[in-house]
């Protein structure tokens, strides 16, 4: 279904799930052993720095600027799109590779890593052939799904919880700033906001910054969650959330974990459909008209490529290595931007 | 779009179908560990089940087979390897500590456990007072005790027993571990005690109500039942929405943490009869003397020890972390005049 101009307000959904989706399901690296207090910090942090930047971004860029870029027509367009298909297949690839891991993790009897690989990417390639708006409607319906579950862990993880358990450090300033560095501070699902057809002057760049404010909370809640109830482990886990998922009952109802687990997939499903929408769409800019019909395999090739990438690299550094590469590709942006409205 | 439709319907057939049927499984209900001269010795309870049974609902006939090892993993392959099903550990909800755990750290057993998605976090520990010989003699009456184990541990909303997350291993364990009492003759289980670690070393026993006080103040129950003796009488005493109110006042250098517990006397005896109004004020008062004298007795066994399991200190990093680790590091933190505890118990 074709589009003339998507209302940001229904990106809202899809936007926040996506990026809320690595405070429930963390990339299966070292534990960054940080306690909340800096996990809160830093993302207060972040959620400053990018909403500032991203002010600061769709002030200066024009509407005009990014619908040129999408077509692809101008050489400096397509060096500009090569950058952001790069950018968001290897979030994409980083995201499949998390998703594979997380299903091998929850499952007693795992399947095929190929299996589920081609199944998660199978599902994205098909939400991305319905389209953004498709996707927007979904994402309201895991939206709710997905806080629901948060309201339902919290409720039942609360009986646990301890407030002596939450721990107090000397060196706050350090494990602040190391755990920002080293964590996925710049998401590469703005990158393919950007490129999806919305006003950004209205409402687009709100909408942006509410989904990056409310996914920052959605992170220190869980953060301090985990170790109210889990103390000075949560930071020492891979996966805290789930821990707390397996851990809480309400009444005599136990393991809500396959409900969380159920609902998580879902996110993960999401946010790897999207990443793959921004790898399609910058990739379609980059070919022709008569190979338009190669731009869904070509930003399955890409992914598979980004996923193969992030596997081969040292732990911990796929989110950082994503993070600058989506920031130098706003950047490249941002130029490109600047050049045709000189231009013009 | 079709195709790829068709394709997401096919999923649905992906049902697992060549996965091992719960007949085939040994369903393990509780794991028993201690340490032996050679190593570990490992037991586990498996229950038979139906092929068509799930699995919270296997029952039945109960089994113990046991292993020995150098290390944990080895001892529970050794168990394991005693019979031929494939060994399901999903409904395992208990994790038995043998007699020689009372004398050597348990640290590795509750660390081997305690790794991430090595067992159910909400497994609960708990020590028991016997052999490995000994608690292979119990499998006739075992599934009494694990039913009676689970209800204790499900108690207080689920925070009745010690669960395998709350363990504390770094330089050995500290803290507070049941002890689950049956035997080969009786198996009925009950917990009247506890052993206290510090930092891997059994250092004191808590029982009858400095154990109910030790578990309110770690969050586990908000219902006391105790047993006062003077001299010739007894005073019995049950006490119902227990709750410990903690305030700092003043910086941690100068302050005082001041606790003050509260809650309804719901049932109190003197003598073994009923008390009434006019001897009800002095029973009360005799009652939160009581409940303020155990509490410091307590506190000279773990605080005072920096052994601090009920996390008083917290409360002291709150107002200020730099002041306390000031007092911790010229040793005046863990002085028994920071603390200050009135108990405010009432009958009605």
């Amino acid at each position: 279904m074709k589009y003339k101009n998507l209302p940001s307000a229904r990106l809202f959904p899809l936007l926040f799930v996506c990026l809320s989706a690595e405070a429930v399901v963390k990339p299966f690296t070292l534990p960054d052993r940080a306690p909340a207090q800096a996990a809160v910090w830093s993302e207060l942090l972040c959620a400053a720095a990018v909403c500032t930047a991203l002010i600061f971004f769709f002030h200066r860029v024009s509407d005009s600027s990014l619908r040129l870029l999408r077509t692809g027509r101008l050489k400096q367009a397509k060096a500009v799109l090569a950058w952001i298909a790069v950018s968001a297949s290897f979030a994409g690839g980083a995201c499949l590779v998390t998703a594979e891991r997380f299903y091998r993790y929850v499952s007693d009897e795992p399947t095929l890593s190929l299996i589920t690989a081609a199944l998660i990417l199978l599902a994205a390639t098909y939400a991305v052939s319905r389209g953004v708006l498709t996707m927007t409607r979904a994402a309201g319906a895991v939206c709710v799904l997905f806080l629901m579950g948060a309201v339902l862990l919290a409720a039942s993880s609360l009986s646990s919880a301890r407030l002596e358990n939450l721990m107090f450090s000397d060196d706050i300033l350090r494990k602040t700033l190391r755990r920002t560095a080293f964590g996925n501070w710049l998401p590469a699902e703005l990158l393919c906001f950007i490129l999806i057809k919305i006003p950004l002057k209205q409402g687009g760049s709100k909408c942006a910054c509410r989904a990056v404010a409310a996914s920052a909370a959605f992170f220190a809640v869980s953060a301090v969650l985990a170790e109210l109830v889990l103390g000075e482990q949560a930071g020492a886990l891979m996966q805290p959330m789930h821990t707390l998922a397996r851990l809480g009952g309400l009444s005599v109802f136990k393991r809500f974990d396959a409900l969380h687990v159920g609902i998580w997939l879902l996110v993960l499903l999401l946010r790897q459909a999207f990443l793959l929408y921004g790898t399609r769409t910058a990739v379609r800019g980059l070919l022709p008209d008569r190979w338009a019909s190669f731009c869904i395999p070509g930003a399955i090739a890409l992914t598979l490529a980004g996923a193969f990438a992030c596997s081969a690299l040292p732990q911990g550094s796929a989110g950082v290595l994503s993070s600058f590469a989506t920031l130098s590709a706003f950047g490249a942006v941002l130029l490109f931007s600047s050049c045709t409205e000189v231009g013009s | 779009m079709k195709i790829f439709a068709m394709l997401l319907l096919a999923t649905l057939f992906l049902t697992g179908c060549s996965a091992t049927s719960l007949g085939d499984r040994a369903v393990v209900k509780a794991v028993y560990l201690d340490h032996t001269e050679e190593g570990y010795a490992a037991s586990i309870v498996v229950y038979g089940c139906e092929p068509t049974t799930d699995a919270a609902s296997a029952e039945g006939k109960a089994a113990i087979y046991s292993g020995v090892g150098d290390d944990v993993p080895q001892a529970l392959a050794q168990a394991e390897q005693q019979q031929t099903k494939e060994p399901f550990y999903a409904q395992n909800g208990l994790l038995l500590l043998g007699r020689g755990c009372r004398e050597k750290d348990p640290a590795p057993i509750l660390s081997y456990f305690g790794e991430e998605d090595a067992s159910r976090k909400d497994l609960a520990v708990y020590l028991t007072e016997l052999s490995p010989e000994e608690f292979q003699q119990c499998e006739k009456g075992i599934s009494d005790v694990i039913r009676e184990a689970e209800r204790l541990a499900a108690s207080s909303g689920g925070r009745g027993a010690f669960g395998i997350h709350e363990a504390k291993c770094e330089d050995g364990f500290s803290g507070l571990l049941p002890v689950l009492r049956f035997s080969e003759e009786s198996s009925s289980a009950t917990v009247r005690s506890a052993v206290l670690f510090e930092r891997g070393v059994p250092c004191a026993s808590v029982e009858g109500a400095a154990l109910q006080l030790a578990s309110l103040l770690l969050g586990k129950t908000s219902e006391l039942t105790m047993e006062i003796t003077q001299g010739e009488e007894r005073l019995e005493v049950a006490v119902k929405g227990a709750t410990v109110r903690k305030n700092m006042s003043g910086s941690p250098a100068e302050g005082v943490l001041e606790l003050e517990l509260s809650g309804t006397i719901v049932s109190l005896t003197w003598g073994g009869k009923a008390v009434y109004a006019r001897e009800s004020k002095q029973a009360s008062e005799e009652v939160n003397r009581f409940v303020e004298k155990l509490f410091y007795e307590l506190v000279q066994i773990t605080f005072e020890r920096k052994n601090d399991i009920f996390g008083l200190s917290w409360w002291m990093k709150e107002q200020s972390s730099t002041q306390t680790a000031q007092l911790e590091r010229s040793g005046e933190l863990y002085d028994p005049g920071r603390l200050s505890f009135s108990c405010h118990l009432r009958y009605e």
